[in-house]
């Protein structure tokens, strides 16, 4: 397992498997994501409290998972450079981030539409908004700093940096409506006492989950390789590509 | 702003954010694949 981890960090290996890994991926997300639509606009029941509007819960969460779990991969890779050095960890952190980005941008707007009619607002600074806007100040500063000077190499170190400090808002986030009194609602799944969700409802917020996090990784994966690709061009087996 | 409407803004701003996220992978694929190839060709 260790060899076969350590064998992804090179680069042609990274390259080879890559392709059809995202190829896969999309074609998942696809089977994954007609079922998924279909159950989450008309095969599950009205909610009884909320009516039809609690169907954007099935993008929502999935979105807002992902925010989540993207920076936290992100800050994986970050790691990883720190100790290895290695390009594959470097072009994997900056291949997350726009993705990242596009979810926590989904996970705001989708949450904003949901409250005006539960919350009769828009918009609160809740802790839980609060953080996840955060959230989305942070990917943009990192893909700004990624882009700030054309030789890519020479802002790995910083990137990696405050990609790790920037990991600090993710347990804020998860947490934030433990911490403090939110508006935002408590935790729907895995946490003791958290409300029960109908069985249908949550299968379907699972398929959705998987669909979107397919996705991602296929597009992730796609922008990665071709980072790496551009990064490593003078080299033989970019050449023979 | 009626649920159908909040319903509809989200999904298609999902849908939207996943086109252009692939979209901007595959145009940076061209990018790369021109690069390389112009790299290639002898001088």
């Amino acid at each position: 397992m260790l060899t076969f981890l350590k064998q992804l960090g090179s680069p042609p290996v990274f390259f080879r498997l890559s392709g059809p890994a995202a190829v896969w991926l999309a074609r998942a997300a696809i089977l994954l994501a007609i079922p998924g639509l279909w159950l989450a606009l008309a095969g599950t029941p009205t909610d009884a409290q909320q009516g039809e509007v609690y169907r954007i819960i099935y993008l929502h969460v999935p979105a807002a998972w992902m925010s989540m779990f993207l920076y936290s991969v992100a800050t994986g890779y970050a790691v990883l450079f720190w100790i290895w050095r290695s390009p594959v960890s470097a072009v994997m952190m900056r291949a997350l981030l726009p993705t990242g980005a596009w979810m926590t941008v989904v996970a705001l707007v989708t949450g904003s539409l949901w409250g005006k009619p539960t919350w009769g607002t828009y918009w609160v600074w809740d802790a839980r908004l609060t953080s996840e806007l955060m959230l989305l100040f942070i990917y943009l500063g990192l893909m700004a700093l990624s882009s700030l000077v054309e030789d890519e190499h020479k802002t790995d170190r910083a990137l990696a940096l405050f990609t790790v400090v920037g990991m600090v808002n993710i347990p804020l986030i998860y947490f934030s409506v433990v911490f403090w009194n939110t508006l935002h609602q408590g935790m729907s799944i895995g946490a003791p006492g958290a409300a029960r969700m109908a069985p249908e409802m949550k299968i379907t917020l699972l398929i959705c989950t998987f669909a979107v996090w397919f996705a991602c990784a296929a597009i992730v994966l796609v922008r990665g390789r071709w980072l790496l690709a551009l990064r490593e061009a003078r080299a033989k087996w970019v050449r023979e590509i | 702003m009626t649920a159908l409407t909040a319903i509809v803004i989200s999904y298609a701003l999902g849908l939207f954010a996943l086109a252009a996220d692939a979209w901007q992978a595959r145009r940076l694929e061209a990018a790369a694949r021109a690069l390389i190839e112009e790299d290639a060709a002898p001088e």
